[in-house]
């Protein structure tokens, strides 16, 4: 069982090579195997979404994956969302919306709300709601989540 | 006591107005930005190296004795450092113990709560053993290695078994289990006794839970060598945490520190002590070896601090006219099966009695407060705490009433809520209710829903073809007060001696001119840094930008309180009020000392927002617009509190209509930058009694509790099929005073209304009968999500405190205290229902059962 296996696996463009044990969750595996402490675990039982990552571009729990299965795939986490110093515009619109508070959620939020926007760079509020109803906010009373997303796409399609 | 002049009218006013302009928000602050890009560092994100991972060995029993622990196979297992049982570490760590001075008929028993149980586990997942190990995997496969030999004993499951004859004792100095009892009485029966109408409600609040994001945890390591304890913790209270870790471990508090990294939400669970907490120290201790503990999520839902699990059962008397007569209550509250550190468990008896009242008139009200011992994980705070059963319960009262004497909901509130002419007002519940306009908060609410376009709503939802048989609109009001910032002698008054109850700033002035605060009200995402940095920076005239804001961290923060109870605007704002004063007075005795003049003769002045000191000798040109409050006592401007009518003074100067200009510079005004470079620098000679340099410390306690108040109105969908219930549309007015950040305040509001919805509607930590724990999962344990809460709109009103000299009331948990009533309202009026008695939440089950109940006459009017 503690038989330790090759993963070979893209994060944020970059190429990891790592011995790991075969029961360790996606989620552990970038916090403590790689230091990419951005992703959070807030269940450790696929609910809450905190620790939502992007693989091979659709939005994942990383709770509820072992590191084993990534193995040759390509794997974003929040840390690779803005460019440098310049924040992504959807971390913008989360800034000037207020919608976050105490921040533990935000990376599960921005990784969902970012595969969204991809798939459905027009929505609706409706389609937000939709969209991040898998993800939990104890802070925000998700309102300024909403507009944030909303208004995310809204600059997204002007480019900004 | 003196404050700096602060202008609340630069804060926007309308609530829904964010501005999108990147960077220029309202709601951005820089604190954000490391959460945004995933560089927070929360508790789990400190990982020393070489540091032991620790996993608990719980007990499945609610009540058994240990007859053996063997740990002889986890001791062998892969990995593991150490494996500590309850008898091992009993004579080393004192329990855990909630001591309260009660005073008049109160009465109340402490209890003993090992951090790790020796000889009796008393609720499912208290801990008998812990193990440390290299990684937490390692750790947890070893727990379940330790062979426990239980005996299990007989159960009491809840409240109402627990006081009856013969019941089962959780404690043998407790034979009828109750843990604390108190009784009120003010005013006179025979009204109450004699008044035509009688209206009886009994509800039971749920037993929830926080339930912040980031479950908690904590990093110890011991410094053997120094004698000293380095503690991490997920905490909101560090100074009251290490507080109780030096009890617990005979330590003294000095040699501890204790520091909250980035902390994940808070709420009230992470105010108590954890039994975990001080297991990992004391490991710390005797392992000399850096200690992890990062509680998982279902050790949170079976072992961080639960709340509420409360009963009201309450009957109130009114005139023809709907007028209240009077209001007895009693209160049974489940506390599980030990008082909890620091509040002790007549936290919800004493606040529900508190707060039954409400903005009434209430010319008799009696009360009986209990809290009981059962088999199940102790209670401690959630934001409210027992507040929102005063809602909950004298709402529903009121709209009785109003049946009763033929009256509209909104005109028996109206009758009797209290009038802003009728404040201060003594409130039988105990409370000075300071300021505010009650009936206006409620005009404002309907007035912004608009309530005749609900009711018209509610009307064709009614009559509806095709779905009429199931759906329904219902509207619900809460009307609410709530006690903040509550100083000294609130909690001397209810005998809880492990708070302290005031809060403290330490304000420096670098040489190079920027400004650092440290306070003792740390932030759990509330936005503490940017509100702080606007007082420090408006207080002093200096950059908002300039100045650091440190929290949560014993080595450099000042004794306090921490943060919960709503008091960190009141208590933490207004240490750092307090200190501003203080460092005006100092930057006045430098600027004196280089004009070797008497301090009398110079003030400090902000001018176009730029803080410095002038000189008002004869040399000197004098004008208007001059901060009094710098070097000479209370403002003559006015009766009005300092917020309002100095920020106002404030203002006027910054508009440029101060008569004196900057002219003749270096003669006659010295700016802060010049008065910090002159506080440090060794040329310029200093006065006796003038300290070089530029810190000042300020201890706080406010001299009065600013009581914050608001009126909520829901629009409920109910689909009287499936028990389905969702709230449409919602409406926040309050009063918390002047707003320091209004986007702050708008989140706290929204965040708390969000979590009243979850508790009226969707949550609940299950016991079965015989003890057993069964919210195990966030499946069974719901959350609101985002489709169960609607966008929240508020109106605000800013009437100051005058108990305070910045008028600030707390809000942060305004929108729990009213969110329950005014959805349950909703619920009841959508169905027509008036039962005797509600337990919440109301699930889809007991929304049909009550439907099935259908348009039953009020059995209780």
């Amino acid at each position: 069982m503690n038989e330790l296996r090759e993963v070979a696996v893209t994060v944020n463009g970059t190429v990891y090579d790592e011995r790991v044990e075969p029961r360790l969750t996606l989620a552990d595996f970038l916090r403590h195997s790689l230091g990419l402490t951005g992703t959070h675990v807030g269940c450790e039982h696929g609910v809450c979404g905190c620790c939502t990552v992007r693989l091979d571009g659709a939005a994942v729990r990383s709770c509820i994956l072992f590191a084993v299965q990534v193995d040759g795939h390509r794997i974003e986490t929040v840390e690779g969302l803005a460019d440098g110093e310049s924040l992504h515009p959807l971390q913008e619109a989360f800034s000037d919306h207020g919608a976050l508070q105490c921040g533990f959620c935000t990376p599960g939020f921005l990784m969902t709300a970012i595969e969204f926007l991809e798939r459905n760079p027009e929505p609706d509020e409706d389609a937000v709601r939709d969209a991040l109803s898998g993800s939990l906010c104890r802070c925000t009373g998700y309102q300024s989540i909403v507009a944030a997303v909303l208004d995310a796409a809204s600059r997204l399609r002007q480019g900004a | 006591m003196r404050f700096a002049a602060y202008d609340v009218r630069r804060a926007p006013r309308h609530a829904n107005q964010v501005k999108h302009v990147p960077g220029m928000s309202e709601a951005s602050t820089p604190e954000h930005r490391p959460l945004l890009t995933g560089r927070g560092r929360y508790l789990d994100d400190i990982r020393p190296a070489d540091a032991l991972h620790l996993a608990f060995v719980r007990s499945p029993w609610p009540h058994a004795r240990i007859r053996n622990v063997d740990a002889d196979r986890a001791r062998r297992a892969p990995g593991v450092a150490a494996v500590v049982t309850g008898a091992e570490l009993a004579g080393t760590v004192a329990p855990i113990r909630a001591e309260m001075e009660a005073g008049g008929s109160a009465r109340y028993r402490a209890t003993d709560w090992h951090p790790v149980a020796a000889r009796t586990v008393r609720y499912v997942g208290e801990i008998v053993a812990v193990v440390a190990a290299r990684d937490r995997y390692m750790a947890e496969d070893a727990s379940a290695l330790v062979d426990v030999e239980y005996e299990p004993l007989p159960v009491v499951g809840d409240a109402v078994s627990a006081i009856r004859g013969g019941a089962t004792q959780v404690h043998e100095h407790a034979p009828d289990n109750v843990l604390f009892r108190t009784e009120w009485t003010s005013g006179k029966k025979d009204r109450f006794e004699q008044a035509p109408i009688r209206v009886r409600f009994t509800c039971r609040h749920p037993r929830v839970s926080g339930m912040p994001m980031e479950a908690c945890g904590a990093v110890a390591s011991y410094d053997r060598a120094n004698g000293t304890l380095d503690f991490s913790s997920s905490t909101q209270v560090p100074h009251i945490l290490r507080d109780g870790l030096a009890r617990c471990l005979g330590i003294s508090a000095g040699r501890i520190r204790v520091a909250a990294p980035n902390v994940g939400g808070g709420f009230g669970p992470k105010m108590q002590l954890f039994p975990e907490e001080v297991a990992a120290a004391a490991l710390a201790v005797r392992l000399g070896r850096a200690v992890k503990w990062v509680q998982d999520r279902m050790e949170h839902l079976q072992a961080a601090f639960h709340s509420r699990d409360v009963t009201v059962e309450a009957e109130a008397a009114a005139e023809a006219d709907g007028r209240i007569a009077g209001l007895r209550a009693q209160s049974l509250c489940d506390v599980g099966a030990y008082s909890s550190f620091p509040l002790g468990c007549s936290l919800d008896p004493q606040t529900a009695g508190v707060a039954l009242p409400g903005p009434y008139r209430v010319p008799y009200y009696h009360y009986i407060g209990l809290a009981v011992a059962t088999h199940k994980f102790p209670t401690g705070a959630y934001r409210g705490v027992g507040v929102p059963l005063g809602p909950l319960v004298t709402e529903e009262l009121v709209s009785r009433i109003g049946r009763a004497a033929g009256l509209d909901p909104v005109e028996v509130r109206r009758r009797n809520l209290l009038r802003p002419d009728e404040l201060p007002h003594e409130s039988p519940g105990g409370s000075v209710y300071d300021s505010g306009d009650y009936p206006a908060l409620l005009q404002g609410a309907l007035g912004r829903a608009p309530y005749d376009g609900w009711r018209e709503e509610r009307r064709k939802a009614r009559c509806g073809a095709g779905n009429g048989a199931r759906r329904r609109l219902g509207i619900g009001m809460s009307c609410f007060v709530e006690a903040t910032g509550m100083n000294r002698a609130v909690y001397r008054k209810r005998g809880m001696a492990h708070v302290p109850a005031f809060d403290s700033a330490v304000l420096r002035i670098e040489p190079g001119g920027g400004v650092e605060a440290f306070v003792s009200t740390p932030s759990q995402g509330q936005g503490h840094h940017e509100s702080f940095r606007r007082l420090v920076g408006r207080g002093l005239g200096v950059p908002e930008e300039s100045v650091r804001v440190v929290l949560g961290d014993t080595a450099v923060t000042p004794y306090g309180s921490g943060t919960f109870a709503s008091r960190s605007m009141v208590s933490g704002g207004g240490a750092v009020l307090s200190a501003a004063a203080k460092m005006k007075e100092r930057l006045c005795a430098v600027a004196a000392a280089r004009w070797e003049l008497d301090a009398r003769q110079v003030r400090f002045i902000i001018r176009d927002g730029a803080g410095g000191v002038e000189r008002t000798d004869a040399h000197a040109t004098t004008g208007a617009g001059i901060d009094r409050m710098a070097t000479h006592g209370p403002s003559a401007k006015g009766p009005a509190p300092a917020l309002g009518s100095e920020g106002a003074a404030s203002a006027s100067a910054g508009d440029g209509s101060a008569a004196s200009p900057r002219g003749a510079a270096g003669t006659e005004r010295l700016e802060i930058a010049e008065l910090a470079h002159l506080a440090h620098t060794p040329f310029l000679p200093l006065p006796a009694g003038v300290e070089p340099g530029l810190e000042v410390h300020a201890a706080y306690d406010p001299p009065g509790v600013p009581v914050s108040c608001a009126a909520h109105v829901a629009l409920v969908e109910v689909d009287r099929l499936t028990g389905g219930a969702r709230v449409l549309r919602y409406v926040v007015a309050e009063d918390c005073g002047p707003i320091v950040n209004v986007a702050a305040v708008d989140g706290q509001i929204r965040g708390a209304v969000a979590q009243g919805i979850g508790c009226a509607l969707l949550e609940s930590v299950d016991y079965d009968e015989g003890g057993q724990h069964r919210s195990a999962t966030l499946m069974d344990y719901l959350v609101p999500a985002v489709g169960d809460v609607p966008d929240i709109d508020i109106v605000h009103m800013e009437t100051p405190s005058p108990f305070t000299e910045s008028g600030i009331k707390g809000m942060g948990e305004s929108g729990i205290i009213g969110a329950p009533a005014a959805v349950v309202n909703a619920v009841l009026d959508a169905l027509g229902v008036s039962p005797s008695g509600l337990v919440l939440p109301l699930t889809p089950e007991r929304i049909v059962a009550l439907a099935a109940a259908g348009r039953d006459p009020d059995p209780t009017s």
